[in-house]
């Protein structure tokens, strides 16, 4: 099934303007695609950052971090690994884990 | 004694090349929902992907197909775990003599509100070598590859280094 288009009009900076202009240059497309182009990338991006903050202000799990932002769990670990987020494990919680791993 | 682990502890462990070493120790158990969280690295050809899939298919891991979906669903409503999360605690509460393993902050907090018996990747590297299913090499080099992904305190990694020395 054909997805139906909608008209979108708007007035953007010169700046930006320049930005839809250069990755219609690159990639050899209209303004149109690259404006497309640059609103998915924004929102992926979006999207992430949004995740990112929910999982380290421990709103949310990874797992679920990780779909909000449409990538793999793994991908996910290494962006929120990246941000500087660790898992919060103390010496206490270790020496229970090997404890109880070793019964 | 069974050990149910979630997406991101099965990640790193796979990571850290020692997944297959807990698996031929313990009884490694996975929901159906973590599965799929960690097989959806397949297709980006993911080292820890293919590893479990190899592990799931020699049936070294278990996949779990029990029905917890009720308590999953409070779970993921109360605390607003992912649905391997809360698949992975759900099962642990309702298994006897079991540990949860995860390295997920919300998971383990979530797991310490239930009171499970909670493990990480670092103290199944520490246990694996304390019990001799590992050497010291073999433990290091898992060590190096937690810490380098980065995931855990300093503090935690240099302890647990110490710990693997002869």
């Amino acid at each position: 099934m054909i997805e139906k288009k909608r008209f979108l009009g708007a007035r953007i900076e010169p700046k930006i303007l320049g930005f839809v202009d250069s990755v219609a240059e690159e990639r050899n497309i209209d303004r149109t695609g690259a404006i497309k182009i640059l609103v998915c990338a924004g929102w992926r991006e979006l999207q992430l950052e949004k995740a990112i903050g929910l999982y380290r202000d421990g709103r949310i799990s990874i797992d679920k971090a990780a779909k909000m932002a449409g990538i793999t769990v793994s991908e996910m670990m290494q962006k929120a690994a990246m941000f500087g987020i660790k898992s919060e494990e103390t010496m206490e919680e270790y020496r229970r884990g090997i404890k109880a791993l070793m019964k | 004694m069974a050990v149910i682990a979630d997406a991101c502890s099965v990640i790193l462990l796979a990571k850290s090349t020692v997944l297959e070493e807990l698996a031929k120790w313990k009884q490694v158990i996975i929901t159906k929902s973590v599965h799929r969280e960690v097989i959806e690295g397949k297709e980006k050809m993911f080292f820890d992907a293919l590893l479990t899939e190899k592990l799931i298919k020699e049936r070294r891991i278990l996949v779990d197909n029990s029905n917890v979906e009720r308590l999953a669903q409070k779970l993921r409503d109360d605390f607003g775990l992912g649905d391997g999360e809360a698949e992975s605690i759900a099962l642990s509460s309702n298994m006897k003599d079991k540990i949860i393993l995860t390295d997920n902050r919300q998971g383990r907090k979530v797991a310490k509100v239930y009171n499970l018996s909670l493990v990480g990747s670092i103290d199944v590297v520490v246990a694996l070598f304390k019990a001799d299913r590992i050497n010291e090499e073999k433990a290091n080099s898992a060590l190096r590859a937690l810490k380098r992904f980065g995931w855990f305190e300093d503090y935690l990694i240099e302890q647990a280094f110490q710990e693997v020395q002869k």
